[in-house]
């Protein structure tokens, strides 16, 4: 579970602030808000990079700053907004690359890592992609061998920065679904950020609203989950 | 085998084994241990660790166009090689003061690129650094040049044209000792490297402390390049394009493969250009560094021109 209490996001001010909020495994998140409200940031703060200005940010009861390198990567995977691929690198050898939290120092891949990467790979459908080169794949392909190599990785939370930013709207209900299926199926919790508030709405996400006039963050209330709220809410300048 | 057989005087493969086997006093015994099995020896040791620095550089930075050249190390040890040739210093002019001159030129640069490893987050910083480092050394060298005497300057030019036949037999189990000690070390950064070629920022989300791989790198780098430098002077190209030539050949990013293929590869396109060298000997001398740049350069050239970089 990912905690946060009177928690202040932001580098020299503050963009807002998270009062009280639980992030929990099995459940999707979407962070929606206007550009350049902080959503990138709260990533950020998530995986350590960062640190709030106030207040705590626990992961599993600990504060991430106090984790090692090694530690947090085991326990969270970012995935970026875009990759465009490394030359001369496989889909099969960039999906292996997920597993570098648990191998030693040579870089070789036990049993027991090859079988994660195989599990993934047949959950995916990837069989066909995997001796194409990182670079030629389509976007589509691409965001779904990112999403498959964070399951490699085996990290309990998964963050995931405008996953369907560069997708078309056959691709991004395909990575919406597969993202609600992994964090129903291997108990994830996975947060993303997502300016597509139509998607979020139709589908069983719970969305994170950041208001600019009160600079909150809060969980939307199911008798506000439509889209005039949101909307209103989330740009109420304009 | 190829390597030692030719030469001024040519031997078949039997013959060596004959000569090495026969009177140890006997001319041709002589030729091969004292200047073919040295000129050989070398030539996969320089091309084996010029091309694995290169690799490591490439990967580090991100960038195929890194090299030991870039970062300055080689400039580092033509440098105090120039200091100490050029300004006739008695103990630096000895052979072995020069071999001491070139290392400590290259692990000097090398800590120097480490400090600002350290300063700098990215590594593009770091490279214009590297290339500033080196422009600034070479300048030295310039001035050192105008003011030395005809003598000393020979012999300066001649080592920094590269060359692989100053390498005595006596000399070769200290390079050997230390060529295998920093081979070793190569395995224990098969996991950050392979992580490095998703770039830093995610490099470091999968648990790769940036900094100490970047240290571990640089010394590697520094002991490969100033070990070679010193017996063989500033050898170009090789770092360059060999890491590329097998990344092209083999289609992959994992380390575990990439490295020991790159140094087989090294080894082999060195001895070709000594044997080129030899081949040509009776006609024209031409220095390894020509033959590697006259090789080297269009490739360079060629993979810009088919990446589009």
């Amino acid at each position: 579970m990912i905690e946060f209490r009177n928690t202040q996001i932001g580098y020299d001010k503050i963009l807002f602030e998270i009062p009280k909020l639980d992030l929990e495994q099995g459940k999707l998140y979407g962070i929606f808000g206007a550009n350049g409200s902080g959503k990138s940031t709260l990533l950020k703060n998530i995986i350590g990079e960062n640190i709030p200005i106030n207040g705590e940010l626990k992961i599993d009861k600990i504060e991430i700053r106090e984790r090692s390198l090694p530690e947090r990567a085991k326990l969270i995977s970012l995935v970026q907004s875009q990759f465009s691929g490394v030359a001369f690198m496989t889909v099969l050898e960039y999906l292996k690359l997920g597993r570098i939290p648990h191998v030693s120092f040579n870089a070789r891949l036990n049993l027991q890592d090859l079988q994660k990467v195989e599990e993934v790979i047949e959950l995916f459908n990837l069989g066909p992609l995997l001796t194409k080169m990182t670079q030629e794949i389509s976007d589509g392909e691409r965001q779904l061998c990112n999403i498959a190599k964070s399951l490699i990785s085996e990290s309990p939370y998964i963050l995931l920065d405008e996953p369907t930013s560069f997708l078309d709207y056959r691709n991004k209900e395909k990575v919406i679904n597969k993202l609600l299926e992994i964090s129903i199926k291997f108990q994830k919790c996975v947060v993303m950020t997502n300016h597509d508030l139509d998607i979020m709405l139709e589908h069983d996400i719970e969305i994170l609203l950041i208001d600019p006039e009160s600079r909150i963050l809060k969980i939307v209330e199911n008798k506000n989950r439509n889209k005039e709220f949101i909307l209103n809410k989330a740009f109420f300048e304009l | 085998m190829l390597d030692i057989s030719l030469g001024y005087t040519n031997y078949t493969p039997s013959e060596i084994l004959h000569f090495l086997n026969g009177f140890k006093n006997n001319q041709d015994y002589v030729i091969i241990t004292e200047l073919r099995i040295p000129r050989a020896v070398i030539a996969i040791f320089a091309g084996a660790g010029l091309s694995v620095s290169g690799l490591l550089m490439q990967t580090l930075f991100n960038n195929p166009l890194a090299g030991p050249y870039v970062l300055g190390i080689n400039a580092g040890s033509s440098l105090l090689v120039a200091l100490s040739l050029l300004t006739g210093f008695t103990f630096f002019s000895s052979n072995l003061g020069l071999i001491t001159a070139s290392i400590l030129g290259a692990f000097f640069i090398g800590l120097l690129i480490l400090f600002f490893a350290m300063m700098v987050r990215s590594s593009v910083s770091l490279l214009i650094i590297g290339l500033m480092i080196a422009s600034f050394c070479t300048a030295v060298v310039s001035i050192l040049q105008s003011y030395a005497n005809a003598s000393e300057l020979k012999i300066f030019t001649l080592w920094n044209m590269g060359t692989l036949q100053k390498t005595a037999l006596e000399h070769l189990p200290i390079i050997c000792i230390a060529f295998i000690l920093i081979s070793i070390s190569l395995i224990f950064i098969l996991k950050p490297l392979n992580a490095l070629t998703l770039g830093e920022n995610n490099a470091e989300r999968l648990g790769i402390s940036l900094r100490k791989t970047r240290l571990f790198i640089i010394l590697i780098v520094a002991g490969f390049t100033g070990l070679v430098t010193a017996y063989c002077g500033p050898i170009a190209f090789i770092g360059l394009a060999v890491p590329n030539l097998v990344r092209i050949m083999l289609r992959t990013q994992n380390h575990r493969e990439l490295i020991p293929m790159t140094m087989i590869v090294g080894a082999v396109f060195l001895m070709l250009c000594d044997i080129l060298i030899k081949s040509l000997e009776p006609v024209l001398v031409i220095p390894i560094n020509a033959v590697t740049s006259l090789l080297g350069a269009p490739f360079v050239v060629f993979l810009i021109y088919k990446r589009r970089i």
